[in-house]
Formats: C-alpha cells, structure tokens, sequence
C-alpha cells in the first residue's frame, strides 16, 4: 500500500512538471523578454512597422546602421539599390566578413526584410537571426571562407531582391559560393524546419547536428501539391530568397518553421490558425509572442546556433564543397520542357502518320462506294410509339378507346 | 440502362453535360487551387477579399465548375463551326455535339485520375503533367474519330472530314498540350 502511495506521489509530481513546463515556457516573462532575438525582432517591429517594398528607402539606412552598431562600427554594410518598377526601387544591404587567411572561397548568409504588414515571423525574425550571426560570426574569429550577410528587399513582389544579387555576382562568384543560408519565417510556426535537398544530404546531416529543435523538411514524395507556395512538389520549394542560388546552380540551405500537418487549404505554418498569420496583418510582434511565447525566441537561437556552429565546424568546408556533387540535376528530369520535346517528337510522328493515312483515304474514296450512312447513336422511336395511346402501350393500363367513347346502354 | 439512354435523347444531354462539368473539375481541380492560393495570397497583400482556409478550396472549386460550364456551352458551338467551315452537313449535329462532350468528359476523367498519379512524385509532377494530357488528348482525338467515321461518314465524305479534322484537332493539341 505504502508503495502504491508512493509510486502514485511520484507519478504526479512527474506529471505536474511535464505539463507545466510547457505552460511556464509560454507565460513566464522572465528570462526570453530579455534575451537579444526578442529585443531584435521587437526593436525591428517597433522601429519598422512598414517594410513594404518599393518604400524601403529609410529601412535600408536603417538597417545599414545596426549592421555597424553591432559590431562596434567594424562592420559597414552597403546599400545596393534596384529598380522595382521604373517609379519605385529596391534596396539590398550586404555586408562582408573576411577571415584571417584570405580565400576565395564564400558563403552567403541571408534573408529578406520587405513585409507585408508588420511582418514579425515574417520576417522580422530573420532579420533579427541573420544579424545575430553576423555578431557572432564577427566576434568568434577563425571563419573558415568569406561570409556575405544580405538583407533582401522585394522578396514578397517575386524575390527581387535576391535575384539582382544575383544578377550581380560573377560565374566565378557562382563557382566560389559554396552555400547560401537563407532564413525565412523561422519563428512563427509549429515546427522548425531544414531544407537542402529532396534527399539527405551530409551538409543537411552536419547542419541538423548543431540542434535538437531543427529538423530536416519532409520530402516531397507524400506531401501535399500546394503550387503557390512550393510546400509540395518540386526541388523549388518555399518559393523563398534561396531559390535563385538554387536555379543557379549554389547549394542553400532553407531554415523555416511550419508544419505538415494541417489541411492541404490551410497554410503550412501552424494547426493553429492564431499563428497561421504569414503575409496578414496579424503577423504582428504582439501576436507573435502571445502566441509563441518563449518558443519563437528557442527558434531563431536554434538557427543563430545551428549556422554558427556548422559555419565553425572543422568539417564544413570540406561538407559543403561536396554538396554540389549531391544536387538533384534540375536541368535535366526536372524540367517539364523535356517532356514537351518527347510530346513534340511523338506529335511530329502522328502527323507524319496521319498525311500518309490521308493519301490512303483518298485511294480508297476512288475506288470504294459512296454509301449513304445515316446511322445514328439514339434509337428512333417508332411513329406506332408515338401516336399509339396509351391502352396499345400497356396490357391492362388505360380503358380501350372504344369503352371510352361508348354510351353504357350499348355495353349493356 | 444503355439503351434507355440511347432512346431518351433529353435525358442523355443532361447528364453528360453534369458529367462534363465535374469531370472538368476532377481533371483540373490542381491548378485551380493553384490560382485559387494566388488570389487567396493578393487578397491578403491586398487586403481586397478574404479568401482563406477552406475558403480558397471552394472558390477553387466553384471556379472549376463556372469554367466547366462554360466549356460546356463552347465547346458545341466551336463544334458547330468546325461542321460549317468543313461544310459538312450530313450529321446530325445534336448528336454529334453530345458525342463531342460525351469524349471529353471520358478524356478529363482519365486525366484527372492519371493527375492523382502525379502526387506521387516530383519527377512524376514535371513528366506526368506534360504526358498524361497529352496522350490523353491523342487517344481521345482518336476514339472520336473512329466513332464518328463509322456512324456517319463512307469513303468518299471521310476523305474531307479527316482532312479538317486533323488539322484542327492537331492545332488544339500542338497549342494546348505541347507549348
């Protein structure tokens, strides 16, 4: 009895500190409020409340300014200017981080600032993450190739932003970027997600190793077709800054926070619809921490950490030169013009077919006969079946014509 | 029952025209909900509408079927046409309009049940997406040919109505299938 007393003790005190540990994440006001992620994405959102491409004149400035706060003035980011429409343009802000012994080896770090709204998971939080690993990075010492943190404009009008920076680097720029981080909506959803490749890769093995919260996206085989937002198929998917790069031939690696769990019309970004907020006015820095408390802040240090340490890591280098071995070949079975070409060749032989099957007919149309057709899928109803009434048509239904029409005295 | 079809002209129009439309939308019910997400999407940037959730599944399906129906109405007047610009006048066009929807009600369920292969795979999502139509669309094109020449036309008025229908039906595959 004294065991059972005791074992039943002890299960609900072990139950008690399960449950709550998860309700104390999201209401305790200690500890994350003051963490620097929080401080970040709250500083962008209050100072930032209108990222909306086309507008970002100031915010660049803006944001060219906390690149030098951080890093004590050492760092000075340049704004490079694009042109959206021909009234309105774009601003990129970049900055350079070179190691001690010089390479021509480099690596991209990025993620866009433009939003829709007040944009805190979107993307606010990866601002916030780029620059924190920016502060790192600059304080650790012993990068291993040169770092470029970007800061894309013009993502939400159709990646703009990350595809004049592309524009802009050389083949051997190409040739030489041996990854391109991109951080997009990291804070906001269920789940904290990796993507690479549609298959695992080492560098998707040695990123993942730095966290425990990160994990690699589902592939694509089994998961929902949503074009719109390439959360199925395609080697395309999170139609996000790091595509580009990827078309271009330069490994990425996407790190967003969503889930695969809801329904194939919902937004993959959480079962809850209070944090399914992407891209709506409710993507706001209230709301992103009412609803996530301190887990957007667990999210965006899991990403701060896990590119910092795999950036660190002995063995990155070597991983990440050899990503590019490990790439689906879109140029080949992932482009649908192949497919036409084997559609246009078998159309160009049915053609073909069909111009030597017509000079048959035309032979047979001497020789053979003319014989009226009129053949016809529907059956013609009878003119009996028509004008025929009702008692000829069925045995015992209507009274014959002549009982109709006959005085009784003549039946009698 | 098929014979109870054959003899009730009516009855058959009407229900290959309900066939048709949600044939259409079986066959197309993927890139509506792709549209349906973009608008669902400028509707939120723009804040004009609010499509979201499962809304954007049913505007994505009703847009399927008011295209289908549309389809439904064109189809048998561009039919109409072919018909006078082939000057061909020995069908019985209500027939033949019937049959014509009756083929590709057949082609966009094949098409909508070889789509579900598609979900499969990428790989199966960029080839399958460019061949099953295609073949479908040949295949079809075929079937409908052989039907009618066997109902309505002998040797000598076959010779005309293959030679205008090649070229329009291969006009419609090259333009929607293959570019």
């Amino acid at each position: 009895m004294k065991r059972a007393v005791l074992f039943a003790v002890v299960l609900g005190i072990v139950l008690t500190c399960a449950f709550s540990s998860t309700a104390f994440a999201e209401t305790s006001d200690g500890g994350y409020k003051n963490s620097q992620a929080y401080t970040l994405v709250k500083k962008i959102c209050d100072e930032l409340p209108v990222r909306q491409a086309g507008k970002n004149g100031q915010t660049a400035i803006w944001l060219q300014n906390e690149f030098a706060d951080l890093t004590d003035g050492q760092i000075q980011a340049d704004v490079k200017e694009f042109a959206i429409t021909d009234a309105t343009k774009g601003y990129n802000v970049q900055a350079w981080l070179r190691p001690n012994t010089a390479t021509n080896k480099q690596i991209i770090i990025g993620a866009h600032y433009d939003a829709e709204g007040q944009g805190a998971g979107d993307n606010a939080a990866g601002v916030a993450a780029v620059l924190m690993i920016m502060q790192r990075l600059y304080k650790s010492g012993g990068l291993p190739v040169n770092v470029c943190f970007v800061l894309f404009d013009g993502e939400e009008l159709g990646l703009l932003g990350s595809q004049n920076f592309l524009a802009s680097m050389t083949q051997t720029d190409i040739d030489n970027t041996l990854v391109m981080f991109n951080l997009d909506s990291i804070a906001n959803g269920d789940n904290l997600y990796l993507w690479c490749e549609n298959k695992h890769t080492d560098l998707a093995e040695l990123i993942t190793s730095k966290s425990d919260m990160l994990r690699e996206k589902p592939y694509a085989k089994g998961t929902f077709n949503l074009a719109n937002y390439y959360y199925g198929y395609t080697e395309i998917p999170q139609n996000s800054d790091q595509t580009p790069f990827r078309l271009a031939g330069i490994p990425t690696a996407l790190f967003f926070s969503g889930t695969y769990d809801v329904k194939p019309w919902n937004y993959a970004e959480s079962k809850d619809p209070n944090k399914s907020v992407m891209n709506s006015a409710q993507d706001t820095f209230d709301n992103l921490d009412k609803y996530n408390g301190a887990q957007f802040v667990d999210k965006i240090n899991a990403v701060v950490n896990s590119v910092e340490q795999t950036v660190l890591d002995g063995e990155f280098v070597t991983v990440a030169a050899n990503q590019r071995a490990q790439l689906v070949n879109l140029k080949v079975w992932y482009q649908p013009w192949w497919a036409r070409l084997v559609c246009a060749i078998v159309f160009a032989i049915l053609v073909v077919l069909a111009v030597l099957y017509y000079r048959k007919l035309q032979k047979n149309a001497i020789l053979g006969t003319a014989e009226v057709k009129n053949n016809s899928v529907f059956s013609t109803p009878q003119a009996e079946d028509i004008f025929a009434f009702g008692d000829k048509k069925t045995n015992g239904g209507s009274p014959p014509a002549e009982d109709v029409f006959t005085f009784d005295d003549k039946k009698k | 029952m098929f014979n109870k079809l054959r003899a009730n002209y009516n009855l058959s129009n009407v229900l290959v025209r309900i066939a048709f439309v949600l044939a259409f939308v079986f066959c197309n019910w993927q890139r509506f909900l792709g549209v349906a997400y973009n608008m669902s999407f400028q509707s939120i940037t723009g804040g004009t509408l609010d499509i979201s959730g499962v809304g954007v599944l049913l505007l994505s399906l009703f847009s399927a079927a008011l295209m289908g129906a549309v389809l439904m109405f064109l189809i048998p007047f561009l039919a109409d046409v072919f018909l006078n610009l082939a000057k061909i006048h020995s069908v019985p066009r209500a027939e033949y309009r019937l049959l014509l929807l009756l083929f590709f009600t057949i082609g966009f369920f094949a098409n909508g049940l070889l789509n579900l292969i598609n979900l499969a795979t990428p790989l199966l999502l960029v080839w399958g997406g460019v061949l099953f139509p295609f073949v479908v669309s040949v295949c079809c094109c075929f079937a409908f040919y052989k039907v009618t020449v066997r109902l309505y036309f002998n040797d000598v008025t076959v010779v005309n109505y293959f030679k205008y229908y090649v070229v329009v039906s291969a006009a419609l595959i090259f333009f929607l299938e293959i570019l």
